[in-house]
C-alpha cells in the first residue's frame, strides 16, 4: 500500500464520492421504479379509425406489425410491416407522420466576404418525421386540392413560417430547402412503387425509421384513390418512446437536473482518479 | 457498435467517439490545454445537435483535467495558490462576460464578431508561441543563453505583491486574477474552455515556470468545468451522461498516454506542436468564415 503520490485526504475524499455515487444510482432506480409501470407506452388504447367512417362500406383496412417502438441502448432503426385488405381497385398511399415541433432553418450567406448565417425562418409545426409511399406517382393520385388536404406527397404539404411579405420564389426556396435539409437527414422519405401485393386485396409495405427518429406519437394513414377521387382510409397509431435505461437516465435529467449535474460531476472525477490507479506503470 | 444516446436522441458509433476522446484526452496529457475547441466542433460535425455537443464536452473535460493533475501533482508540478487566484478572477470574468455576451446580442453582429475574435485570438496566439519557441530552439542548436528574462516595469509596480512560493514568482495577485479575468470572459463570450489562452498567457504574462503551467492550467479547468456542467444541466438539460462516458474513457487513457509522451518532449519543441495545432484550428476557422460552405442550410428542432 505504497501511495507515494496520492495523499490519504484524497483517497478519503474519492471514497466518499464512490459511495454518494453508487446512493444516487439506488435511490434513482428505486424512484423511477414505480414511475416506468405508469409512464409506459400508449398501447393499450384502441388504435383510431379516422377516415373508416367516412367510408360507410370500409374498402380499406390496415394494421401494422407492432404499435410501439421502444428504444433501447442498441436502437440503430427499425422496421414496421404495415399490412392491410383493399377490397376495390385503385391506388394506395401511405403516410407515416411524426409529432409536429418547431423547426429553424438558417441559411448561410456572404457578409463583407464572410459566410455567416444571414437569414433564420421559424416552422412553427412542422412534422419530425413524414414518410410517403405509394403505388404511383403522388401527383397522378388525385387532384392537387385533395393531396393537399390530406397532406399527401412531400409537394403537397404545408409549410407555414413566420415570416410574412415573402414573394411566392422566397417562400418556395425555403420550404424546398427545408425538406431536402429533412430528406438529407432521413426525416423526409419519398418512396413509391413499394408496396407489395400479395393478392388482389392482401397487400404490405415494410416502414423504415431511422436511429435518428424523434420519439412521441405517429401516425400512419392510408389512402385509396381510384380515378383521381379518393374512397377510402383507414389509419393506426405508433408511439416510439426510449425504454429500459435510457428512459430512466433521461426523466432523471429532467425531473432532478441538480442530482443529475452532480452525478456527472463525481462520475468524470471517479474516472479521472480510477486511470490514474488502473493505468499507473510503476 | 451503434450506441443510442437518451438526451440527444440519436445514435452514434461508439468507437468514432472514443477516438475523439482518446486524441482530446491526449492533447490534454501533453499540452494541458482542455481540448474543448476540439471536441465541440467534432461532436457537431458527427451529427451531434451543437447545444448537446456544448453541455457535454465539460463532463469530459473533467475527467481528463483530474487524471492529469493527479499525474502532474505526484511530480509537485501543480501550484494550488496560483490556480485559486486564477479562478477568483475567472468567476468574475464568467459573469461579466455574460453580461457582455448579451450586450453584443442586443447590438446584433454577435456572430460575426465572435466568429473573427476566435479566429483573430488563435492566430495570434499560435502565431507569436510558434515564434518564440521556435527562436528558443534556434538559439539553444547554436549554443547560445537564451535571454534573460527583462523583468518589464510595469508588472513590478502592481500593486497587492504576493509570494508564489511554488511558482518562485514574487508578483502581484493582479496579473494570475486578470488572466483568469480575461479568461473567464471569453469562456462566456465564445463559449469554450479558454485552456488554449490560458496557458500561453501563464507562461508570457504571469511568467510561471512552463512545467507548472499544464498542471496548475487543468487543475482550474476542473472547476470551471463543473461550473458549466452544472449550468446546462439545470438550465437546458443538455449534458448527455452516456455520450460523456465514452467520451470520458477516451479521454483519460488518452491524457495517461499524454502525460509519458510529454515527459520525453522539451518544453520548447512541446510549445511548438501546440502552437501548430492551434494554428490549424484558427485556419481552419478562417477558411470556414471566408469559403463557399458546400451546403447553406441548416436546421434546428426545437
Amino acid at each position: 500500500m505504497n501511495h507515494a503520490g496520492c495523499p490519504l485526504p484524497l483517497r478519503i475524499c474519492l471514497s466518499v464520492m464512490m459511495l454518494a455515487l453508487a446512493f444516487v444510482f439506488l435511490c434513482a432506480g428505486q424512484r423511477h421504479a414505480q414511475a416506468q409501470e405508469a409512464a409506459i407506452l400508449p398501447n393499450t388504447a384502441p388504435p383510431q379509425r379516422l377516415s373508416q367512417d367516412i367510408f360507410p362500406d370500409k374498402p380499406l383496412a390496415i394494421d401494422l406489425s407492432q404499435h410501439k417502438i421502444g428504444i433501447s441502448s442498441g436502437f440503430s432503426g427499425t422496421s414496421v410491416v404495415l399490412f392491410g385488405i383493399q377490397k376495390q381497385a385503385g391506388d394506395l398511399a401511405i403516410v407515416v407522420r411524426g409529432p409536429a415541433r418547431t423547426t429553424i432553418l438558417r441559411e448561410k450567406g456572404s457578409v463583407l466576404g464572410f459566410w455567416l448565417t444571414t437569414e433564420s425562418v421559424r416552422f412553427p409545426n412542422i412534422p419530425g418525421f413524414y414518410a410517403v409511399a405509394s403505388t404511383r406517382d403522388i401527383a397522378m393520385l388525385g387532384a392537387p386540392d385533395v393531396l393537399a388536404a390530406h397532406q399527401i406527397g412531400l409537394d403537397y404539404l404545408t409549410l407555414e413560417s413566420d415570416k410574412k411579405g415573402w414573394s411566392a420564389d422566397e417562400t418556395r426556396r425555403y420550404e424546398d430547402a427545408l425538406i431536402q435539409t429533412k430528406q438529407m437527414q432521413e426525416l423526409f422519405i419519398l418512396r413509391t412503387k413499394n408496396v407489395e401485393y400479395i393478392t388482389d386485396e392482401l397487400f404490405k409495405i415494410s416502414l423504415w425509421f431511422p436511429s435518428n427518429i424523434p420519439v412521441g406519437d405517429y401516425k400512419v394513414d392510408a389512402y385509396l384513390f381510384r380515378d383521381g377521387a379518393l374512397i377510402g382510409g383507414d389509419s393506426r397509431t405508433l408511439a416510439i418512446a426510449q425504454i429500459g435505461f435510457n428512459a430512466d437516465l433521461r426523466r432523471f435529467a429532467h425531473n432532478e437536473p441538480w442530482f443529475y449535474a452532480f452525478l456527472t460531476i463525481v462520475t468524470a472525477l471517479f474516472s479521472g482518479w480510477l486511470a490514474t490507479v488502473l493505468l499507473r506503470r510503476d | 457498435m451503434q450506441l443510442y444516446l437518451p438526451i440527444a436522441e440519436m445514435a452514434v458509433h461508439a468507437e468514432t467517439i472514443l477516438i475523439l476522446g482518446l486524441g482530446v484526452g491526449f492533447l490534454s496529457g501533453v499540452f494541458g490545454v482542455g481540448g474543448g475547441f476540439l471536441t465541440t466542433p467534432f461532436l457537431i460535425f458527427l451529427g451531434i445537435p451543437p447545444a448537446i455537443a456544448v453541455g457535454t464536452q465539460p463532463s469530459q473535460l473533467i475527467a481528463s483535467s483530474t487524471t492529469g493533475v493527479i499525474g502532474h501533482w505526484r511530480k509537485r508540478n501543480v501550484d494550488f495558490k496560483m490556480a485559486t487566484y486564477m479562478l477568483f478572477g475567472g468567476f468574475w470574468g464568467t459573469l461579466v462576460g455574460s453580461f457582455l455576451f448579451k450586450l453584443l446580442k442586443h447590438l446584433g453582429h454577435i456572430d460575426i464578431t465572435i466568429s473573427v475574435l476566435y479566429v483573430v485570438f488563435l492566430g495570434g496566439i499560435g502565431l507569436s508561441m510558434l515564434s518564440e519557441s521556435l527562436l528558443t530552439l534556434f538559439r539553444r542548436r547554436r549554443g547560445q543563453a537564451p535571454d534573460k528574462k527583462q523583468t518589464s516595469g510595469w508588472k513590478d509596480r502592481l500593486p497587492y505583491k504576493t509570494n508564489f512560493l511554488h511558482s518562485k514568482l514574487y508578483i502581484s495577485a493582479l496579473l494570475p486574477i486578470t488572466v483568469g479575468f480575461v479568461g473567464g470572459m471569453m469562456v462566456s463570450v465564445l463559449g469554450i474552455g479558454a485552456g488554449f489562452l490560458l496557458v500561453p498567457a501563464m507562461i508570457y504574462i504571469i511568467g510561471m515556470p512552463p512545467l507548472l503551467v499544464a498542471g496548475t492550467s487543468l487543475f482550474q479547468i476542473i472547476f470551471t468545468s463543473a461550473f458549466a456542467t452544472i449550468l446546462q444541466a439545470v438550465n437546458n438539460q443538455t449534458v448527455d451522461l452516456v455520450l460523456a462516458l465514452i467520451l470520458i474513457l477516451g479521454g483519460v487513457i488518452g491524457a495517461q498516454l499524454g502525460i509519458r509522451v510529454g515527459k520525453y518532449i522539451k518544453g520548447s519543441v512541446a510549445r511548438i506542436m501546440l502552437a501548430t495545432i492551434i494554428l490549424a484550428v484558427g485556419m481552419k476557422l478562417g477558411s470556414d468564415l471566408l469559403i463557399k460552405p458546400s451546403y447553406l442550410y441548416s436546421l434546428e428542432v426545437q
